[in-house]
């Protein structure tokens, strides 16, 4: 089961992975107050356990600015309120440039607990470019996994210290994941740039 | 001696259906041993006298000695009972043969036998599998009769199959190429002795320099995981996983009853641990032979010594391709080449002797340049197809290799039968030779990897 989103970017930075700057609000006014602790564009997100393909059914948008914020709410709720009656609350997230990757994490019945990393967004569906290792992952299994994706090129000449950002949320999650019962993990998009990579959007299967 | 040893050096051995039908498999098993193995051999037939002048017994039990090795060659419905008096007798292994267990559904009879090997302390091969093949003990349980499929001479790869068929057809060409094997396991459906066994076996095994893997599937990854881990920092692994594609997966449930992982996983799980992943069957065998014949570089840069300019540029090409280096020869080194090479050579990397060069420019040229300590690994091209260059080259190559062992020097030639000819005499005396630029380079990288990982080649990523 789909574990609310608010708890799962709480244990995400439990383990020290970093996220973007969000808010978990209940209604319109709880949001607009929040807001101004938060700097705009900010992307509104559903928290629904029913609701697994957010961006397809309308229940992600973007408020420009305080006013717009109010107008996006009750469109996002709406759309959400198709779907179902379980709705835990709204997060507000700061919206963060960068280059779209992908870390991921199953049990595998073979192999256990696994860990993959690609390049996340648009790009997981049509490249497939994953590369996976089992969990516990060393340092140099993180290298090499992000040497063996396309990613590392899309990262390009100045990926240095993107890389070892990436290496050091890959060495987080695994810790993660090595001891929490996960079945599945998701962490699409994870924004890389020049400041770090961050959890933009996470999905955790208990 | 460890329940294993019994199947690859055994003192004796039964073969529990013999038969003098030459079109049988337990005729040519019992052939086999007959032919060349040292030990004594007990043809077990209760319908037989004497076979190949040797006495024949109905069990087992009736023979007077002690029996280290039995394979079983009769139908699937008799082997229980015949591993059972194999038990009695205190045979410390077994080879079972036939097919019709758990690959067909059989699981409970397959269950049964292994039931028997631990009740007795046995150790189990197969059932369905082509068995056991050592070029040092000759043990030779393949079934294919020799004049149909030929055995590979002495050498360091040694071979875990999960499809025997697949083993027998690699034996045949070895044995055609030169390629020197030690050892050919084909594991069959495991109810015993399973590849993770057999890994940690061959890394201790001082026959063998590199273990070569086929697998379709594992029923304990982790295990094997590790198992790969320990024995990966002592000797080089080159694993092909069969069944990529989710077609293939399903092709693999009814072969040997084992399922198929996930590829991406498997791949993954290789990479972790050292493990050099081989993209089809030729590649497989193509890093063996590098890895058997050649020492390790201390580097990733690779200079090309050629008699065909354009030979020299696909080579080129290869080696960045495959983000190795494209090594820089020192000032000196290329002086003296100059000196001994006629104005129109192009001295550089490629250094190309061009088309009238003889043997003896490539052993003065090679010579300098195996001494550059700006040069890890050597890649010689050689056309034998021009009328300059003499068969005397493949003594060239000999001593320069011998001369600087320590430096690896591989070669490409491409061509027909004449230059087959060369390329099995190289290989025979292991300097490992590759039809084509592509195929040579990718071994090449083959060999730089496992060096890195073995931390010869320092590891300055990230």
């Amino acid at each position: 089961m789909k574990i609310s989103d608010r708890l799962a970017y709480k244990i995400l930075k439990s383990y020290g992975i970093e996220t973007a700057r969000y808010a978990f609000v209940k209604d319109r006014t709880h949001a607009k107050r929040i807001s101004k602790k938060l700097s705009f564009p900010l992307v509104l997100k559903i928290d629904s356990p029913e609701i697994i393909h957010k961006s397809e059914s309308g229940c992600v948008q973007v408020a420009f600015s305080e006013n717009d914020l109010d107008e996006k709410f009750r469109l996002l709720v709406k759309n959400a309120e198709k779907l179902t009656k379980k709705i835990y609350g709204v997060i507000l997230q700061e919206r963060i440039d960068g280059k779209e990757m992908m870390i991921g994490s199953k049990v595998d019945e073979q192999f256990g607990p696994v860990i993959c990393f690609g390049l996340g967004g648009i790009f997981i569906e049509a490249l497939h470019d994953v590369s996976f290792r089992l969990i516990p992952l060393e340092k140099r299994d993180a290298i090499s996994m992000i040497k063996d994706s396309k990613a590392y090129d899309v990262l390009g000449s100045r990926g240095g210290s993107n890389i070892t950002a990436i290496v050091d949320t890959l060495l987080k999650v695994s810790r993660f994941i090595e001891r929490e019962e996960i079945k599945e993990l998701d962490i699409n998009p994870l924004m890389v740039n020049e400041k770090g990579a961050f959890a933009v959007d996470v999905r955790i299967i208990r | 001696m460890d329940g294993l040893d019994y199947l690859f050096n055994p003192r004796s051995v039964a073969i529990i259906g013999a038969s003098r039908e030459p079109r049988k498999f337990g005729h040519v098993i019992l052939s086999n041993f007959v032919k060349r193995f040292r030990g004594k051999v007990y043809p077990i037939n209760p319908n037989a006298e004497e076979l190949m002048n040797l006495k024949c017994y109905p069990s087992v039990l009736d023979v007077p000695d002690e029996i280290d090795l039995a394979v079983i060659v009769i139908p699937a419905e008799y082997v229980e009972s015949a591993l059972l008096e194999c038990g009695k007798k205190g045979i410390k292994a077994v080879v079972i043969i036939p097919g019709g267990f758990s690959e067909v559904g059989e699981k409970e009879r397959e269950k049964r036998l292994t039931e028997i090997a631990r009740k007795y302390g046995m150790r189990l091969v197969g059932p369905n599998c082509i068995g056991i093949f050592d070029t040092y003990s000759h043990v030779d349980t393949m079934f294919s009769p020799m004049y149909k499929q030929d055995r590979p001479f002495k050498g360091r790869i040694s071979f875990i199959s999960q499809s025997g068929a697949y083993g027998t057809a690699i034996m045949d060409k070895a044995a055609m190429e030169n390629m020197g094997i030690s050892k050919f396991v084909s594991i069959g459906n495991r109810a015993d002795v399973d590849e993770i066994e057999m890994i940690k076996y061959l890394g201790n095994d001082k026959n063998t320099g590199v273990i070569v893997l086929y697998l379709e599937g594992t029923k304990n990854g982790r295990r094997l995981f590790n198992a790969l881990r320990e024995v990966g920092v002592k000797k080089p692994i080159v694993a092909m996983k069969g069944g990529k594609t989710s077609e293939g997966s399903r092709a693999t449930l009814s072969h040997t009853a084992s399922l198929a992982g996930s590829s991406e996983i498997f791949k993954g799980m290789f990479r972790q641990s050292g493990v050099l992943l081989a993209e089809n069957s030729e590649e497989l065998f193509d890093f063996a032979r590098a890895l058997a014949y050649l020492n390790l570089p201390k580097g990733d840069r690779i200079q090309i010594v050629t008699n065909a300019g354009g030979f020299g540029v696909i080579s080129a090409d290869e080696i960045i391709e495959n983000k190795l280096s494209m090594a820089k020869l020192s000032e000196s080194t290329i002086d003296r080449i100059k000196k001994i090479l006629p104005s129109y050579a192009i001295v550089g990397n490629p250094i190309d002797l061009v088309g009238d060069a003889d043997s003896r420019r490539y052993e003065r040229v090679l010579k300098y340049v195996m001494k550059d300590k700006g040069v890890d690994a050597v890649f010689v091209v050689m056309l034998l197809q021009l009328s300059a260059l003499e068969s005397d080259v493949v003594d060239v190559l000999i001593s320069v290799s011998s001369e600087f062992g320590d430096k690896p020097l591989m070669v490409c030639t491409t061509g027909g039968e004449f230059t087959q000819v060369h390329t099995r005499m190289m290989e025979k005396v292991n300097i490992p030779t590759y039809p084509t630029p592509e195929r040579g380079i990718r071994a090449m990288k083959a060999l730089v990897d496992y060096s890195r990982y073995r931390g010869i080649i320092p590891d300055t990523r990230e």
